[in-house]
């Protein structure tokens, strides 16, 4: 009895409908993948001459801030206002860790490069406000 | 001895069921005589017919491939045929402009397969929304899968092939879609010949989306229904969209199912006739109730917030649209479905809001599997959506990858770029009118201002 059971449970298992992505599964992990992969150094920050060496740690830090915003973001449907609130502690804690990273004269370029307004058309907006 | 009778018992029976007995003739006739005679007065039917057929076919929402069937909207196709005796037959297609108005001939046979068929049996205007690739079908089902139509149908009335009389019933083979032999008068066959399919020809020489009539003492506006074979109804001050097939004659359209507007039931546009002066078609209403029916450049009645909604609904999902722009009456206008890029192939156009830099932009760009990635997405396909006047506005912008686009995604960037001004547009454009389809899952974008383009999303 025991054998039939092994049998059953592996025929079972065998044939067992596999989980197909949907459609709208297989676009969004591509677009995941695509913007891991993006290099936000040179999309975002093609003044600051990033080296090689520093490539990585600045983008995972912009992936990191775009993370949390995307969070808040989030919250802010739910309680309009907790963007505009908790945005400016965001941008701290990454100008902070983005500083030891960076050098200072790559910093002071950095930060000279904020634009006036938070004009949607300029992308590096995303990393100010 | 008693094997011995059992064995010839046995050999008797086996040698009994391999004779060919006469008993599978009909007074004295073999079977596959009967056959070839049944065959030949089939063909005799289609090819006696003085004026040719009208063959309408119905498909039932459903397309079959390889075993695995989709579902989607159903479509109705409109042939005229003539047969003649060499198995070649000429015809017209209501499937685009030039097979409405260009005789095409091709080959035809009838033989037995599971019953006795009518197969087109080399490439013609039947094949066209029956192929795979929807480059060439326009089918909304998805790659591999056509819009559910047929090109070998069996004789479905039965009755004997002598028996057959003006109305000749089909059943396509493999998606079972119905087809409706009629034979033509005369009239129509001049009409035919002279003016090719003339309700589709008339119909859409007006190139916006949006088409209004009057009926019934209130205003209709026809919009194209999920994948363009039948029409999506509305009215002024009303949300409700009713959904109709359509058969284009002749002269005309006949609604599948009567539509009720304002006092009347509406169940046919009659005598198209386009009148280039205007850019309207004077038609008559069920025969005997004259309209116009003219172009529009926006919404009869606008659905509130729909441009807010669409957005909104792809934060938590994606929109995807298998074709690219229609633009001034071409479908698939830029060819997306053709688009190239080295180791992947194009899989869709994909909207995801809110998906880049934290939720700042929004993934605009083709998608290829394949490779599993956006290729152009840096490149000009990430965009900065807004809303304008209940319109969907957005800014294309350019992440500065060095990949080149190709024209046909340049040409669709600068649709959709507002401001910008390119076909279909002939100023800067104002954005989109977002259509709700009569499905509720299907959104039409509608370039605002002219309403000459639009792309169909679907929420995956």
């Amino acid at each position: 009895m025991f054998l039939i059971s092994i049998l059953v449970f592996g025929c079972y298992a065998g044939y067992a409908p596999q989980n197909t992505p949907s459609r709208g599964e297989i676009v969004k992990a591509g677009a995941d993948k695509s913007l891991a992969a993006a290099d936000y150094s040179r999309i975002l920050l093609p003044k600051l001459g990033v080296t090689d060496a520093q490539k990585p740690q600045v983008n995972k830090l912009i992936l990191e801030l775009f993370d949390a915003k995307k969070a808040l973001h989030a919250q802010d449907r739910k309680t309009p206002g907790v963007y505009e609130q908790q945005q400016p502690a965001l941008f701290n804690s990454f100008k902070t860790k983005l500083t030891g990273v960076l050098s200072a004269q790559q910093m002071t370029t950095f930060l000279a490069s904020k634009p006036a307004t938070n004009d949607r058309r300029n992308m590096l907006s995303s990393l100010f406000y | 001895m008693k094997k011995i009778w059992i064995y010839l018992l046995g050999t008797t029976v086996l040698f009994a069921g391999c004779s060919r007995k006469s008993d599978l003739n009909i007074d004295g006739t073999p079977t596959d005589v009967r056959l070839a005679q049944a065959l030949a007065i089939y063909q005799q039917k289609l090819t006696e017919a003085p004026y040719g057929w009208v063959l309408t076919e119905y498909t039932n929402g459903s397309s079959t491939n390889g075993g695995v069937t989709r579902m989607g909207p159903k479509a109705t196709f409109t042939y005229y045929l003539k047969f003649d005796k060499n198995e070649q037959v000429a015809m017209l297609s209501d499937f685009n402009s030039t097979a409405a108005t260009v005789f095409q001939n091709s080959g035809y046979r009838v033989k037995i397969t599971q019953r006795p068929t009518l197969i087109f049996d080399t490439y013609s205007y039947l094949h066209l929304p029956c192929d795979p690739d929807p480059s060439i079908s326009h089918s909304p089902f998805g790659s591999g899968f056509n819009w559910g139509t047929d090109f070998e149908f069996a004789f479905a009335d039965n009755i004997p092939a002598a028996d057959l009389g003006d109305t000749i019933r089909l059943q396509g083979n493999l998606n079972q879609a119905t087809g409706i032999l009629v034979k033509a008068t005369q009239a129509q066959q001049q009409t035919f010949t002279t003016n090719g399919i003339g309700g589709y020809t008339a119909f859409n020489q007006i190139l916006t989306y949006f088409k209004r009539a009057q009926a019934g003492g209130t205003t209709l506006e026809i919009t194209p229904g999920v994948g363009g074979r039948s029409f999506d109804i509305k009215t002024a001050g009303s949300q409700t969209i009713t959904n109709v097939g359509v058969q284009y004659t002749a002269t005309g359209i006949i609604l599948q199912d009567p539509v009720t507007v304002g006092s009347l039931t509406v169940k046919s546009f009659d005598n198209l006739v386009w009148n280039g002066g205007t850019g309207t078609i004077s038609a008559s209403i069920n025969g005997n109730t004259p309209t116009t029916i003219a172009p529009a450049l926006a919404p009869i009645s606008p659905e509130p917030n729909a441009s807010l909604n669409f957005y909104l609904s792809g934060l938590d999902g994606a929109w995807l649209a298998g074709p690219g722009f229609h633009v001034r009456g071409v479908d698939d206008a830029y060819n997306l479905l053709k688009l190239p890029y080295p180791g992947g192939t194009y899989y869709a156009m994909v909207y995801l809001p809110g998906r880049i830099n934290g939720g700042d932009y929004d993934v605009l760009s083709p998608f290829f599997t394949g490779i599993d990635d956006y290729p152009y997405l840096f490149a000009g396909g990430v965009a900065y959506t807004g809303l304008s006047q209940g319109r969907l506005v957005f800014q294309m912008l350019d992440g500065g990858d060095p990949v080149v686009n190709p024209p046909d995604l340049i040409a669709t960037n600068t649709i959709f770029d507002t401001g910008k001004t390119g076909p279909p547009y002939f100023t800067q454009s104002p954005g989109f009118y977002i259509i709700r389809k009569s499905d509720g899952v299907t959104f039409d974008m509608v370039t605002a201002g002219d309403a000459l383009g639009w792309i169909s999303w679907e929420l995956q």
